[in-house]
């Protein structure tokens, strides 16, 4: 118990005395600043204080924090799902999206098709956790971050720059599908129909976690209707959040996926209550470090010298799926004059959201496979976060926008 | 109350950072006396122009000043109601002399047209 209580105690302080110090300007050279600035160091320390070393987030304690990690899980969905307004969607050309799309799908089938046969010879054929597991890569690898083209962005003051304006697209709504999809892992897990037949059982479950989004989502848009202070607000939301998250984590379902779904109902109702996006996203820093922390906890370095081999596999595969990807979509996109083919080289960066899908698998998860599926992915991340800016600076540098 | 030519009125602009001081200077206003407000949601030059790196809502990021929002609050107050007016939005949001706090000003009114009526 007191393990536990240590546990949250360490996590809340390096979630807020960390979220002054990620993604700020501090005066590093290029090297250091790509570990203390993208989040890298949380993960590290999240591996210190992990089983393998200081022991006070091992996995027991981890797992006994399932209520404050749902509940964060549940912000994250929520966050995401809210900024996807259709007004907001619509102000971009309908083929951008499509190429968008594209480009993540694409990345999603190079990962999955060789870590689907790959995973059958290391799990055995016959077990469970070949698919989900392939299916977990792949829409990992689909998601772009923004933080390395955000920062380029920044540090450049780049205005009107037609091909990071395209990469920060790609990157603001790649997840999307990956995380329908990301959705559809749990579904696939489960051996009954909630419906009561059998057909198609694994989209029954999906349609269940949809549904439940949605009636939520009406529900928070009319909870949030009435005049309140800013402390009812935040009490109404984290209310509906783990109803939502609650239900998801009951029926075994992503709380991710079904509180996505619920901010994209509550984004899209008309008169919706436009103060629950600026609340949520004034505390996105210190739950990404809390989730990076949680990271680096179920993360186990001794078996780095097993994942590694897959891991390599993972890193390149989803490099030639972006390359792949971003060449059809830089030909989709239908701009004049077409942008650079290696488009895909400016969308490596990866993080955000794929902490916290690869945190969620692990809620539901357990053995071996997820542990290895877990570190395959953190390790990815942390090497994509590693070389995404230089590859981006160099794309840009090509297309003449970075000098 | 119908001032029509504007006399001893005041426009008093207050641009706060928190809804909950938005409430509490309204709630502070009708204390003296003063019945009608109006709110305006807008952007700081700052939020607009300062890059937030995002994490989670990557696309909200691409319209700028789209995750914060300040208010404004215009209202035509009596002249000699402006310092209880002043010494209220300080008391809730903070001395304006520090950066961060909020802004203020008045200008004279020249005419006035349509105005509440004072609270009996």
């Amino acid at each position: 118990m007191l393990k536990i209580v240590a546990g949250v105690a360490m996590l809340l302080l390096l979630g807020f005395a960390g979220q002054r110090r990620i993604f700020t300007k501090l005066p590093f050279s290029s090297g250091a600043r790509l570990i203390y600035l993208t989040g890298t160091e949380y993960i590290l320390v999240g591996a210190a204080l992990g089983g393998g070393f200081i022991g006070i987030l091992d996995e027991r304690a981890v797992r006994s924090l399932t209520p404050l990690f749902t509940l964060g899980l549940g912000f994250i969905g929520l966050l995401f799902g809210l900024q996807l307004e259709m007004k907001l969607l619509r102000r971009f050309r309908g083929r951008f999206l499509a190429a968008a799309l594209l480009q993540s799908f694409v990345t999603m089938v190079a990962v999955f098709l060789p870590f689907y046969f790959l995973l059958g010879r290391i799990f055995g054929e016959g077990s469970l956790e070949i698919l989900p597991g392939a299916l977990v890569l792949a829409t990992t690898a689909g998601c772009t971050a923004q933080s390395s083209l955000a920062m380029i962005t920044r540090e450049h003051r780049l205005v009107r720059a037609r091909v990071m304006e395209l990469l920060r697209f790609f990157a603001g709504v790649d997840a999307f599908p990956a995380l329908i999809f990301f959705g559809f892992i749990f579904c696939l897990r489960h051996t009954y129909s909630p419906f009561g037949f059998g057909a198609g059982s694994s989209f029954q479950w999906l349609f269940l976690s949809v549904a439940v989004g949605v009636f939520t989502g009406f529900l928070l848009h009319l909870l949030t209707q009435i005049n309140c202070s800013d402390e009812e607000l935040l009490i109404m939301v984290a209310g509906t959040v783990l109803f939502a998250s609650g239900i998801s984590l009951y029926f075994r379902l992503s709380p991710l996926v079904t509180t996505m779904i619920v901010g994209i109902t509550v984004a899209n109702l008309p008169g919706s209550n436009s103060r629950i996006f600026p609340m949520l996203s004034s505390i996105e820093k210190p739950l990404y470090v809390i989730f990076l922390v949680l990271a680096g906890a179920i993360w186990h370095p001794g078996g780095l010298t097993k994942a590694l081999p897959l891991v390599a596999l993972y890193l390149l595969s989803r490099f030639a799926g972006k390359i792949a990807g971003g060449y059809l979509a830089s030909a989709a996109s239908g701009l004049v004059p077409r942008p650079p083919s290696l488009l895909g080289a400016g969308l490596v960066s990866q993080g955000g959201i794929v902490i916290a899908m690869v945190m969620s698998f692990y809620q539901l998860g357990g053995g071996p496979e997820t542990e290895i599926i877990t570190s395959v992915v953190i390790i990815g991340v942390i090497f994509n976060e590693l070389v995404a800016p230089g590859l981006a600076a160099r794309l840009l540098r090509r297309a003449g926008e970075v000098d | 109350m119908s001032v029509e030519s504007g006399n001893g009125m005041e426009l008093f602009v207050c641009i706060v950072k928190s809804h909950r001081h938005v409430e509490e200077i309204l709630t502070g206003f009708l204390e003296f006396g003063i019945r009608g407000a109006t709110v305006v949601d807008g952007k700081g030059m700052g939020q607009i122009i300062s890059l937030e790196i995002p994490i989670f809502s990557g696309f909200k990021s691409l319209f700028p000043g789209g995750g914060a929002s300040t208010y404004m609050i215009i209202s035509v107050i009596e002249q000699k109601l402006i310092p209880r007016a002043v010494e209220l939005a300080e008391e809730v949001c903070g001395d304006f002399s520090e950066p961060g706090n909020g802004f203020l000003f008045t200008v004279p009114v020249n005419r006035v047209k349509g105005m509440a009526g004072e609270i009996e």
